[in-house]
């Protein structure tokens, strides 16, 4: 059996698309808090009283946060050769990215049973459309994650193939750099 | 991929034309699905031009064909409606699913790894990803045509609230959701080539290629990335905005109190922006006219240095003006808005960066013309269409100023100048371009020449026929025609002018019969064009040191460079006894 390799070039080049497809996304997500940020300027009494609590976003906080250190751990086991340890790294930022998407639910059924939907007014409309598409991201991510995962354990990565798993980390963790604006954006400031 | 799964004989039909790993193929992918757009496009033209000229008269053929159906009514006459449908999805269909493929998918994914070197793009499986992503997107904007209450009628602006509210006319129903779909998908496929270009261009250069040796077809690809890759990523945040709002009822393009003609409230919770959609919408779509322009500038530099055998005059100049395109180009699009009552200091600001980015164009313009200045200029086909392509970039450039400027802008906002001016942009500039590189890399995709008189014949009558019908326009526009105006005669102030309308409807005729001589020779020099050996014109790029038609994976060994693509004429080559030398060739001694 001849395992896939890469040199070390086509492992940057890799990383070097990674980079410019974070930077679109960089550019899509701005839009979304740019215009968060324009309307609350234009409409201050949407926050008061602060609309949203604070409760399970900082348990997203603490699963996100969570999910980035088993996603590192996963990126250097991968690049060590330490296939196994790696898969079960992947599976478990899956798992977290679940979880995450869990809660994101409960929170969703209690401001929907609140009466609060994305029509109600411009700071709901804002917030669904950016925790939406934030899930939408970490839904895609987790798919992938089952893939990778499933390739660790039939052990695809060595320390001379371990792309997959490099970008999948720096996707992730452009899902958390957003998690964190969302964070600060719509439950803290 | 690795390298080892690349013999395309190895692989099946299926493999090689629905999931090509090579960008050739891929290219051609896009290059068919672009001309069936273009000729659906322009078959909405011809009706435009239909109504403009004789409007209320029921349309020859068609309108007996389709009546009830589509744009027509029940005498087979263009309805408002359907007018509104056509003059939106024309639009709509040549920027975004033909000039915009066409000049990146289509010919950026063909030259920019034959030009660098490569054996193919950096990511192939993104490159057929994002062909099948595009053409999903055309297919859903396809759609939208056969929907009940037909298809979008809000303008290829799409701008708020007539998008926005459903009811507001028929097109702003399923129509416009289809049409949000649509564009986010071309929008999403335009990004991702986009990345494998600059990927590809940044990292995968044969050996001795360096920045200062890329060919400007590469150079103009490379910018046009940064936008497709930084700039269509805001249109897919508009578009999702405006989704959420039509289907999930939020309102951030809806302002507070908006009612409809029954006198009932629109638009839920209100307090939203109208204009906020202009500015996202223009903050990509500024950027892209410059993804529609810049290929174009590329190819037409690549051909005047190769039939004017000299240098490119100003290669460094030629660089740096289309860097300071892409980045005067984010910080323009407040000009599309002058008349939406911004303020007049912000308005001064966009007129001052619109000016400036004159600058740069006509660097680009002086270069050509220094380039062709005591040239041993050879009129071949693909040098015509370059000319072509220079002339009238003055023309669109020039009404472009004039734009540029806050008053005279308010004065001829939404007029048919503004339609003269991107048409002699768009068309006249990287339609012609465009024309000219299929001529010239006819030869190398598919081992024919192209036919010389049919070729003449094209390029005369459409040149003409295209002033016949666009110049005009720059004098309706000045009378006052605005854009958008189905049936312009019913205004008394507008009846003297109305003979330029029928003018400029003839001459679009003629345009559109045109275009099929260039159909009968493509299919013509298919069959039967002479053999074209592998480096037909003399010129000095890494595409054509490799035989015609370019074989799959294009160099058998990767070649190295040792000079630049315009060293036409030079010492070296006289060296060897001609007047060019390939990038690839060893010094002579």
């Amino acid at each position: 059996m001849s395992a896939k390799t890469e040199t070390p070039q086509r492992a940057e080049l890799v990383a070097f698309g990674m980079w410019l497809f974070l930077a679109s996304e960089a550019m899509f997500f701005t839009a979304f808090f740019a215009m968060t940020i324009i309307m609350r300027v234009a409409h201050p009494e949407l926050l008061a009283p602060r609309p949203l609590g604070l409760g399970l976003a900082l348990v997203n906080t603490a699963v996100m946060a969570l999910s980035v250190w088993t996603m590192v751990g996963a990126v250097k086991k991968a690049r060590l050769g330490e296939s196994a340890v790696a898969a079960r790294n992947l599976s478990w930022t899956a798992v977290l990215g679940l979880l995450f998407l869990g809660v994101k639910a409960a929170e969703y059924a209690g401001e929907i049973h609140g009466g609060k939907l994305p029509s109600t007014n411009l700071f709901f409309g804002c917030y669904y459309t950016l925790t939406g598409f934030e899930g939408l991201h970490v839904l895609i991510g987790v798919g992938v994650l089952a893939v990778l995962a499933w390739r660790a354990k039939r052990g695809d990565f060595h320390p001379n193939f371990h792309s997959p798993v490099d970008v999948m980390g720096l996707y992730w963790g452009l899902l958390a750099l957003v998690w964190v604006f969302i964070l600060a954006i719509f439950y803290i400031f | 991929m690795s390298e080892t799964t690349l013999s395309p004989s190895s692989q099946g039909f299926f493999r090689r034309f629905f999931w090509p790993s090579d960008h050739k193929v891929v290219a051609y992918q896009y290059f068919v699905t672009v001309a069936l757009f273009m000729a659906l496009g322009g078959f909405l033209a011809m009706l435009i031009r239909w109504q403009l000229a004789y409007p209320g008269a029921p349309v020859p053929l068609f309108g007996a064909l389709m009546q009830n159906h589509f744009f027509f009514d029940g005498a087979g006459r263009i309805s408002p409606q359907g007018y509104l449908q056509l003059t939106t999805m024309h639009g709509t269909i040549m920027i975004f699913l033909v000039m915009i493929p066409l000049l990146t998918g289509g010919f950026g994914n063909y030259l920019i790894p034959l030009q660098v070197g490569a054996r193919d793009m950096a990511f192939p499986f993104l490159n057929a990803l994002a062909y099948w992503i595009y053409l999903a997107g055309g297919l859903v904007l396809f759609a939208s045509f056969f929907l009940a209450q037909g298809a979008s009628e809000a303008g290829w602006t799409a701008y708020a609230p007539l998008s926005e509210v459903s009811t507001a006319t028929p097109g702003s129903g399923s129509g416009q959701v289809f049409w949000l779909i649509g564009i986010f998908l071309a929008g999403f496929s335009s990004s991702l080539s986009g990345m494998n270009f600059l990927a590809t261009i940044a990292k995968m250069r044969a050996p001795g290629m360096t920045w200062g040796r890329l060919p400007m077809t590469t150079w103009s690809q490379l910018v046009t990335a940064f936008f497709q890759v930084l700039a269509t990523p805001v249109l897919a945040a508009a578009v999702s905005l405006m989704f959420m709002d039509k289907v999930f009822g939020t309102s951030f393009f809806l302002p507070t109190g908006l009612h409809d003609s029954d006198d009932q409230l629109i638009g839920g919770g209100g307090g939203g922006h109208p204009l906020l959609w202009q500015h996202l919408f223009w903050f990509y779509s500024h950027p892209a006219v410059y993804i529609l322009v810049l290929p174009a500038m590329g190819i037409a530099s690549d051909l005047i240095s190769t039939f004017a055998r000299k240098p490119l005059f100003g290669y460094k100049a030629m660089v740096a003006a289309m860097t300071a395109i892409m980045g005067l180009g984010f910080v323009v699009w407040g000009h599309h808005m002058f008349v939406s009552g911004m303020s007049p200091a912000m308005a001064t600001g966009f007129a001052m960066t619109t000016l400036l980015i004159a600058v740069p164009s006509g660097v680009k313009v002086f270069n050509w013309l220094g380039t062709l200045w005591r040239a041993n200029i050879h009129l071949t086909l693909p040098m015509l269409y370059a000319l072509a392509f220079v002339s009238m970039f003055i023309v669109g450039g020039l009404s472009g100023i004039f734009m540029a400027a806050t008053p005279v802008d308010v004065y001829i906002h939404d007029t048919y100048y503004v339609i003269a001016h991107f048409h002699y942009v768009v068309f006249g500039g990287s339609l012609f371009a465009s024309f000219g590189a299929i001529h010239y890399w006819f030869p190398k995709m598919t081992g024919r020449m192209m036919n010389n008189k049919l070729g003449l014949a094209h390029w005369a009558i459409s040149l003409l026929a295209f002033n016949g019908t666009f110049f005009p326009m720059h004098l309706l526009g000045e009378g006052g025609e605005m854009r958008r105006l189905a049936t312009s005669t019913e205004y008394q102030y507008l009846q003297p002018l109305q003979h330029w309308n029928v003018f400029i409807t003839h001459s679009a005729f003629l345009l559109g019969a045109a275009q099929f001589i260039f159909l009968i020779n493509l299919i013509y020099s298919l069959q039967k064009g002479e053999k074209a050996p592998a480096n037909p014109w003399g010129a000095n790029g890494l595409e054509w040191t490799i035989p015609s038609p370019a074989p799959a994976h294009n160099f058998e060994k990767i070649p190295r460079v040792y000079r630049g693509p315009y060293e036409y004429s030079g010492p070296e080559a006289a060296k060897l006894g001609r007047d060019w030398i390939a990038q690839d060739e060893e010094p002579p001694r």
